[in-house]
């Protein structure tokens, strides 16, 4: 149906001024980043560069005596390898708590989960830096990663998803001869694709934006990724803003994209978890 | 070889009570259908035999073998679901191959397989489809096709028309009938639906409240049922049920239905007078005549092959189906006869048949 012009118009312009709230930050950093620190803050309102002023990505090659190569990749083999053991961990958790909810201490793991979706991340320093202590893995990238790799929001999307799968086509496979685990492989897994995709995106976003559990469990730059380099930027440099934004648009561009190929899917996936489930 | 013995077979959830003490011997070859309304635990019983469902205790045997304990996978079934459940992500083909692949059978014998369940089903024109691409016919018939495949020794359906409209159900009824005689395999057969029960299988058993009411052939159960609930499920419309005392003695001994109405008892039927009883007849024997019980035509319904009427006979609303064409309207008098034999007498209080 279509809507009357005045309407229309309307609604045009309150969605364009709320984009121009959301994308003016982001102007002003890429604006930033080739504007020397000084400029920004004699005239931080302009919206167009004097000159184009690349000394910032010379000023940014090493942070806190690492170079940034190292956080880049860093940044990438972490939350890849975050994203690829999470999406397997919650995929076969979620499944098999559908599967099975009567098993024992099934529901209370459920229910911790919903607890540390609500409990404040800042909370969880200590406890994470005690477990990873115990495991002996701070400082590796092994603990950063298998801490990443968990995340409640990707268990339930799972989970909804899984739920909305009829019983009798497991059923039907289980009569046919399929393992549990030929089941999951063979006709879950093919199905599931969607929520796969979304799950991984999601993780691969969420875990990209991660500072504060790599920067508890590191003991050195050496595993610091591009969210804690730019943290690590306000503290060394004093306000060298022009760095700050540089490094922010390394790290930001990247997840853009992937946002920007990806979006249909999230929100698609996003809606048939809570629709169907 | 596909024979089924239920040896006092019982399931709960917890201390809800599903079925209490089921004993059913089904013959290789048999199709038998388990009907009864929705919550009699018909469709639990089939998942037991075909090992979804955990039995709390009695036996289970496929072909003399007790297989509580075996996987479903072990027990030579296939399954047809109301919903169908083929693998979204398969083609047509790759459905009905599914437990072929499984077995890692030869290449050679899974596309004989289907080659061959293809074609007893019409199937071979939708073979690279995906199920999504298909009617509701269609699903079900791969879903036969994907049962057909595995060449089990007992088919199970459960309630595999629900979801057809009425004209395609029962075209897929005479299908599945077919099947059974190409075939000549064990099919046990789930339904809420009188009229499948009655019309596709060699034996019906009439499940209420998780028990067996009655098994026997359709006419059988039809023609003699056992008691009242089964007089009442079997049949549609359904049988008119009624109160009734039994008056007078020895020969002259009849059912009086009130309002001066008398009926004659069946024969060998004998009761003490001033008994209340339960008294059955089916619409059909219900027979319009120039004389005989007075009744008065609230309601006609015409179908085109038979008019079914609504009659106030003595204190009791009945119903009378009729295959001439009665000029009757409503608020007429007319008169019915029924003969005796056609008369069931049941007892109020156990339900029991008396005649």
């Amino acid at each position: 149906m279509k809507q009357p012009l005045g309407l229309r118009l309307l609604a045009y312009s309150v969605a364009i001024l709320v984009s121009i709230f959301f994308l003016y930050p982001y102007w002003w950093m890429l604006l930033g980043a080739f504007r020397p620190t000084e400029a920004v803050l004699t005239n931080p309102l302009q919206l167009w560069p004097e000159s184009l002023d690349f000394s910032a990505f010379e000023s940014i090659a090493r942070v806190s005596g690492v170079p940034i190569w190292r956080y880049i990749v860093n940044s990438i083999f972490i939350t890849a390898a975050s994203t690829v053991i999470g999406v397997a961990i919650t995929a076969l958790g979620a499944y098999a708590l559908t599967r099975r909810p009567d098993l024992l201490a099934f529901k209370m793991l459920r229910s911790g989960f919903l607890l540390t979706m609500m409990y404040p991340y800042m909370l969880l320093v200590i406890p994470v830096y005690i477990v990873i202590f115990k495991l002996g893995l701070l400082g590796t990238y092994t603990g950063i990663i298998l801490f990443l790799a968990l995340g409640p929001v990707q268990f339930f999307l799972f989970e909804q998803f899984f739920r909305s799968i009829p019983g009798e086509i497991i059923e039907a496979a289980i009569v046919d001869g399929a393992s549990e685990a030929q089941v999951f492989l063979m006709v879950v897994m093919p199905v599931s694709m969607p929520v796969v995709a979304t799950v991984t995106i999601i993780t691969f976003l969420l875990n990209w934006a991660q500072w504060f559990p790599v920067l508890v469990i590191s003991r050195s730059p050496d595993t610091y990724t591009l969210p804690v380099a730019l943290l690590n930027m306000t503290g060394e440099l004093g306000v060298n803003f022009q760095g700050i934004m540089a490094i922010a648009i390394i790290t930001t561009v990247p997840a853009t994209i992937v946002f920007l190929i990806a979006q249909r899917r999230v929100m698609q996936g996003m809606a048939d978890g809570s629709v169907k489930g | 070889m596909g024979s089924v013995q239920l040896r006092d077979v019982h399931k709960s959830y917890g201390a809800v009570p599903v079925l209490k003490g089921i004993d059913l011997d089904i013959t290789d070859g048999e199709f038998v259908a388990l009907v009864g309304a929705s919550g009699c635990g018909k469709s639990t019983l089939l998942r037991m035999i075909a090992g979804l469902e955990t039995i709390t205790s009695g036996e289970i045997s496929i072909n003399g073998k007790v297989v509580n304990d075996v996987a479903p996978k072990e027990r030579d079934i296939a399954m047809v679901f109301q919903n169908y459940a083929l693998y979204p992500n398969m083609t047509v083909a790759e459905n009905m191959v599914f437990s072929l692949r499984l077995k890692k059978a030869p290449m050679e014998e899974r596309k004989a397989a289907v080659a061959k369940a293809a074609a007893v089903l019409n199937l071979g024109d939708l073979l690279d489809r995906y199920p999504r691409e298909l009617s509701g016919g269609q699903r079900q018939r791969v879903a036969m096709g994907r049962a057909i495949v595995r060449d089990p020794q007992v088919f199970l359906f459960d309630e595999p028309l629900s979801n057809l409209d009425a004209k395609l159900r029962v075209h897929m009824r005479s299908e599945i009938k077919e099947l059974h005689q190409r075939l000549g395999t064990t099919m046990i057969y789930v339904t809420h639906d009188q009229i499948e029960a009655m019309t596709m299988a060699d034996r019906i058993v009439v499940m209420n409240g998780g028990v067996v009411e009655q098994a026997g052939a359709p006419l059988d159960i039809y023609d003699r049922p056992k008691n009242i609930y089964v007089a009442g499920f079997i049949g549609s419309p359904s049988m008119n049920i009624f109160e009734a005392t039994v008056v007078g003695v020895g020969p002259e001994t009849r059912l009086s239905i009130g309002n001066g109405v008398t009926l004659p008892l069946p024969p060998g039927c004998e009761l003490q007078a001033e008994t209340i009883v339960k008294c059955g007849i089916r619409p059909e024997h219900m027979v319009p005549a120039t004389d005989g019980v007075p009744a008065r035509v609230i309601v006609t319904e015409p179908t085109g092959s038979e008019t079914q009427f609504t009659l106030r006979m003595g204190d009791q609303t009945v119903v009378c189906l009729v295959h001439e064409r009665l000029s009757a309207v409503p608020g007429s008098e007319i008169a019915v006869t029924v003969d005796a034999r056609h008369i069931h007498v049941f007892d109020q209080h156990t339900g029991l048949a008396r005649s």
